[in-house]
């Protein structure tokens, strides 16, 4: 019997342990991507905004690097987030031509070799569909990873006693199951069951057979 | 602005002691002694002319400027072309329409001799140079005239204007005699549809010489006022430039809000808004036209006359406080505004 | 079906639930706590944007009663944010200045409720007490939580589901042979069957039970054949006939009983290869445009869609010539090198740099599917008989639904997280072990029972001639295909990504097609069967799955309507797939002359991959010309109208049937 329950309970328990880290990882990506959908959301909205601005100049003819009045309102917005790296203006070519972080313009912005932000783009263009430049909302991605990260051990780790208990009542009811079946099984091959249709069959040829012998 | 004071130092104290000539030889490729450019200002140095030269020494190309002013006048011109004849310099600089058309005269003029048809002109600050007759064609002048339109279309004018506050009845104070000026109060009389707004035009009384004079502008201000004009545009008409400060206050005591069409009427001048090219700009543009002919890359006639595509809207606080017509808030996300 | 197998899916689903529905509730409140914040901070930083605007029209001296536009800058604001209920500028006395609102602005003229709303001072130098006041509107946090929500019971079914296949696997892998053997012989014992059973690996335990039962049964046959031997022997009628009654009783002397059907076998490798392809189902046209490059004359979208049409060309042109083939060479070899094609094609799909190497490495997986689809459909002819032969088909055909059911949430959520290059090589890792499973749980060699006559291209005359048949493959059968490639393999993940939505959400999207099939065929197959309204059925469901299409009129750039369209499409199928393929052998038996039902079914099933093929053609060259709304019009309003005709098609063909015995009751 031991040797029985070594063989299947961790069967079940794997199974059941799986489902079980695999529900919570979906869960935790679930909520991970409602979380990100919120950041974004708010990134959205601020480039939205900056980008509205962009165009209506634009489209009064104001061009993208005489809009002085961009340094000031990219570090006014840049301030109500306090997750904020940066935000920038980039011309058409890619060139940062406003941050609120002075450091950084005149660079080359490419999503690519920018690893430490979480970044929302907002292309822009003026009333006639002309692209005018693109602003970049740049987070703290480390700060969001650890909210994340936070979040996924919070889950995850919290997953564990239902994931054990589940494991544990699920290998115990699968148990009860192949101890039922194993004492009816070992019953029947000793044919030490009250009903025994084999010792039913048996017995009924006993009977034949003195007759027989008569 | 230190890079610009010390090349005016030196076109100022005689390019040829100054500028070492082995520095100007390598900076503008072979070029063995300064340029020579004669240049005709309208009211005195502006910050046009600050582009031009900033232009001019950021691409290595030295020149010896030969300074004229025509004082807010056509009388010396005539003067000024004889000059121009016997100096013979490399290049000739105008500013402004009046300036411009007495320098290089129509196209079409019946009589050439009065102007200057050999020497290279650019030009600035020229609104419409097609309308004055300057040229036939602005993308091929085919003569000895190109240079840089400053004007913000008029269509774009009266958008900024309009999203500032809505216009319905739109005042105008212009030049008869101005061709351009004309042609710009034609186009906003051809807006008044699809803009859903009306028209009152003025014009400048004429002296006796039939040239424009200051003479009763309050009275004119005043009189579109009374029409029911909630906006006075102030359109890039010449004369109108040199009389900014007769033309805002008298709209200011009628509590009329001006819109500028150029960087004077807001600095200056008092306007309440102004959608412009910057002055410096426009000088930068001419001077990009000027470094191709001076290096002879593209014969003159075949420099296209461009328009400067660069604006900014400004608002003037203190005059908004005075109306107390305030711009719409959100407009102070891309507006500059002008506190002093 | 009490046996051991379901209970033990029965145990391990309850279980599951309980633990789930208890992990649910805590995730979503977990989310809450994380979630409410964020909610907070995005109005804070509207307030704060906004307050910095106010304050700098402050510092430039424009006086706070003059703040024009004010109202029409913050009602802007409101209608971009849904979660945002108001926005008020107050003065220190509270007085509202300037406000815009949603729904019911009285109400937030007096109301400060200090839990949903973010308050941020006006700082300006020297500057007064007024303040800007966001509201956050609970209705949008209650719909983030319930939209959570979907996504838990989602991820609960996909679970359960994914649990329960795991069980299979369990079964499959050759464990409780051992132990279904010792249940069989309980049970038929039981029941006073005393036949014998076929041996079984007497290695374990239940092994060790297997065997002593089968001595014992064994013991008793040989005891009986020796006492009739003996009772013939000496002409004793009453014990002959004692002995009679007994072996009609009990069965002694009948022989062995069949072995079970071992189709179970290839549900494992079967299900974890279809997983493979279903995890690129979300994102594998997306992953086509990033690698395309424009081809003249050609419209992107069609370009996108030649590697997708090239692995259903390869399915639909491979799977009628590869059943003879793994005939001869055996199902599970079969089975293990289409899993080793799609290992190879899967991997290849990740680092291949432009489209034709991505085509190739498409119709190399296209080979790969097509090998163990029809190895692993042989393999089920081959270990079923007639009576079998269907519920181990139904076996074949979950194992591929719940497939397409997991696998592009699953495959949705791996893209987002470790991306489409990393998610292919999953798949190919998906694949090989396909492979393993093949080769563990698969019987080396199956008995091979000839499969019948394949498509005989003769059939294809009495086919087209017969205008309900023709009309049941080319106005309901092919279109079906179409337009469910079009769909949801093509232009739902386009339109997705194009909306800005996660591969995980297209992923959860791409479910509703198979859950409502799942769900409702059952259904509708018996009702179809019950009131014999088959052809109608047909026709309803194509006429449903075409309508679907115009929920995008409800906006074609948002979820919602996308999910309706692919729920009407999953209705509509659902409704029409079992009358579809059972009115196929109906009218195929109808037909004059001797064509085979297999060949009809032949036939049937390569117009349905035909349309499949077609399915990304149509809707990449369509989509080329008219956007997405459009597109899926144009090919829903041509189901509906190709399902119209059907119908039209049937009724002036039996209208004058109908007719007969209404003239006849006449006297």
């Amino acid at each position: 019997m031991i040797r029985l329950a070594l063989r299947t309970v961790p069967v079940f328990a794997v199974i059941i342990g799986f489902a079980m880290f695999l529900a919570a990882y979906m869960n935790f990506s679930g909520v991970r991507s409602a979380y990100l959908d919120l950041i974004r959301s708010r990134m959205a909205m601020t480039a939205d905004g900056i980008g509205n601005d962009i165009s209506t100049a634009s489209t009064l003819g104001i061009r993208l690097t005489e809009q002085t009045t961009l340094p000031g309102l990219l570090a006014r917005q840049a301030a109500t987030d306090p997750l904020t790296l940066s935000i920038d203006v980039a011309s058409d070519d890619g060139t940062v031509v406003f941050s609120s972080d002075a450091k950084r313009v005149g660079i080359k912005d490419a999503a690519a070799d920018d690893a430490g932000a979480f970044r929302q783009e907002e292309h822009v263009a003026n009333d006639i569909g002309a692209a005018v430049g693109t602003v970049v909302v740049r987070l703290d991605r480390a700060a969001i990873d650890g909210a994340i990260d936070r979040l996924r051990f919070e889950i995850l780790n919290g997953a564990i006693p239902a994931g054990i208990a589940a494991v544990a009542a699920g290998s115990l009811i699968c148990l009860l199951l192949l101890t039922n079946l194993h004492r009816r099984a070992r019953q029947s091959a000793l044919g030490a069951s009250d009903d025994d249709p084999i010792g039913r069959a048996a017995r009924e040829m006993q009977r034949l057979q003195p007759e027989s012998h008569a | 602005m230190i890079r610009r004071r010390a090349f005016l130092g030196m076109a100022a104290g005689s390019v040829a002691g100054v500028l070492s000539p082995g520095i100007a030889a390598a900076q503008s490729g072979g070029q063995t002694k300064p340029y020579r450019i004669y240049r005709i200002t309208y009211r005195g140095r502006t910050e046009v002319e600050d582009g031009f030269d900033d232009y001019l020494a950021s691409n290595g190309i030295a020149v010896e400027f030969i300074e004229r002013d025509a004082e807010r006048g056509v009388a010396k011109l005539p003067g000024f072309v004889d000059e121009i004849r016997e100096v013979k310099p490399d290049l000739v600089y105008t500013w402004g329409t009046p300036v411009t058309l007495g320098i290089a005269g129509r196209y079409d003029a019946p009589d050439k001799a009065k102007f200057i048809t050999d020497i290279p002109i650019v030009f600035a600050l020229v609104a419409s140079p097609v309308a004055a007759g300057l040229v036939a064609d602005r993308m091929v002048p085919n003569r000895n005239l190109t240079g840089a339109v400053h004007v913000v279309p008029t269509d774009t004018q009266l958008r900024a204007m309009h999203s500032y506050r809505p216009i319905t009845k739109l005042g105008v104070l212009y030049t008869a005699t101005e061709q351009n000026s004309v042609s710009i109060v034609q186009e906003v009389r051809d807006l008044q549809k699809p803009m859903n707004f009306s028209l009152i035009e003025r014009q400048f009384r004429a002296g006796a010489d039939g040239r424009p004079v200051a003479d009763g502008i309050e009275e004119l201000v005043a009189e579109i006022k009374h029409e029911g004009a909630n906006w006075l545009y102030l359109l890039p008409d010449t004369f109108l430039g040199t009389q900014y400060n007769r033309v805002t206050p008298a709209a200011m005591a009628q509590s009329l809000p001006t819109f500028g069409a150029a960087e004077l009427a807001i600095r200056q001048g008092g306007a309440l808004v102004a959608l412009i090219s910057r002055y410096y700009s426009v000088g930068q543009l001419a001077a990009s036209k000027a470094v191709k002919i001076l290096r002879k890359e593209t014969p003159v006639g075949e420099i296209p006359i461009e328009t400067l595509k660069r604006f900014s809207l400004i608002i003037n606080m203190p005059v908004a406080k005075k109306l107390d017509l305030y711009p719409p808030i959100d407009m102070l996300n891309y507006a500059e505004v002008l506190t002093g | 079906m009490n046996s051991l197998r379901v209970r033990l899916s029965i145990t391990v689903l309850a279980v599951l639930i309980v633990a789930l529905v208890f992990l649910s509730f805590q995730t979503a409140e977990r989310a809450q706590s994380v979630l409410q914040p964020e909610l907070e901070r995005k109005a804070a930083t509207v307030a704060g944007s906004t307050a910095s605007l106010i304050g700098r029209a402050l510092e430039l001296g424009v006086p706070l009663d003059r703040l024009q536009g004010l109202d029409a800058y913050l009602q802007r604001i409101l209608a971009g944010n849904p979660d945002l209920s108001y926005i008020a500028l107050r003065d220190a006395g509270g007085a509202t200045l300037y406000q815009a609102a949603t729904g019911d602005a009285a109400k937030v003229a007096t109301a400060v409720d200090p839990t949903h709303s973010v308050s941020v001072p006006i700082s300006v130098q020297g500057g007064g007490q007024e303040t800007l006041v966001v509201g956050l509107d609970p209705a949008y946090a209650r719909q983030v939580v319930s939209t959570l929500w979907i996504d838990l019971v989602i991820v609960m079914f996909v679970t359960a589901v994914v649990a329960l296949e795991l069980v299979y696997v369990g079964f499959g892998a050759g464990l409780y042979g051992a132990i279904e053997g010792v249940e069989r012989r309980l049970k038929t014992i039981r029941k006073g069957d005393l036949r014998l059973h076929p041996p079984v690996d007497a290695g374990s335990e239940f092994g060790g039970f297997a065997r002593s039962l089968d001595d014992r049964l064994g013991q008793l046959h040989s005891t009986y054949t020796s006492l009739r031997n003996n009772v013939v022997e000496r002409g004793d009628q009453i014990s002959q006939q004692a002995l009679d009654m007994m072996r009609g009783r009990f069965g002694l002397g009948e022989g062995v009983i069949a072995a079970p059907a071992q189709v179970i076998a290839m549900r494992a490798p079967l299900f974890v290869f279809m997983l493979a392809e279903e995890l690129t189902r979300p994102f594998l046209p997306v992953y086509i445009r990033s690698l395309a490059t424009p081809i003249a004359g050609l419209s992107p979208e069609f370009v996108i869609s030649l590697p997708m049409m090239t692995f259903l060309i390869v399915v639909a042109l491979s799977q009628p010539l590869l059943g003879n083939v793994t005939e001869r060479i055996g199902r599970r070899n079969c089975l293990m090198a289409g899993a080793l094609l799609g290992l190879i094609g899967y991997c290849a799909s990740a680092f291949v740099g432009d489209l034709i190497g991505l085509t190739a490495a498409r119709a190399v997986s296209g080979l790969g599917f097509a090998l163990v689809f029809v190895s692993a459909q042989g393999f089920v002819i081959d270990s079923t008989d007639i009576r079998q032969r269907s519920s181990g088909m139904a076996m074949f055909i979950s194992a591929i639904l719940v497939a397409g059911l997991c696998g592009p949430p699953i495959g949705g959520i791996l893209a987002d997280r470790i991306g489409i290059p990393g998610t292919f090589v999953i798949a190919g890792l998906f694949a090989l072990c396909s492979l393993v499973l093949a080769w563990f749980c698969m019987p080396a060699t199956g008995s091979r029972t000839s499969q019948g006559p394949a498509i005989r291209w003769r059939d294809f005359g009495p086919i087209i001639s017969s205008p309900p048949l023709a009309g049941l493959l080319f106005l309901c059968a092919m279109p079906a295909k179409i337009i469910l490639v079009a769909f949801c393999f093509f232009l739902v993940p386009l339109q997705m990504e194009n909306i800005g939505a996660t591969q995980a959400t297209t992923g959860r999207m791409l479910m509703i097609y198979p859950i409502a099939m799942v769900l409702l065929v059952p259904f509708f197959a018996s009702l179809a069967d019950r009131w014999s309204m088959r052809a109608p059925f047909v026709a309803l469901g194509g006429l449903v799955a075409g309508v679907s299409a115009f929920a995008v009129f409800l906006g074609g750039a948002h979820i919602l309507p996308i999910a309706l369209m692919l729920l009407g499409l999953g209705l509509g199928q659902a409704i029409s797939i079992a009358p579809l393929s059972g009115l196929v052998g109906e009218m195929g038996r109808a037909l004059p002359g001797n064509v085979s039902e297999n060949s009809v079914y032949g036939i049937f099933r390569l117009v349905e991959r035909t349309g499949n093929a077609l399915g990304p053609l149509v809707g990449g060259v369509l989509l080329g010309i008219y956007g997405f709304s459009t597109t899926v019009m144009i090919i829903g309003g041509g189901m509906a109208l190709c399902a119209l005709l059907f119908f039209a098609v049937l009724g002036s063909r039996r209208q004058p049937k109908l007719e007969l015995p209404a003239t006849g009751r006449r006297p």
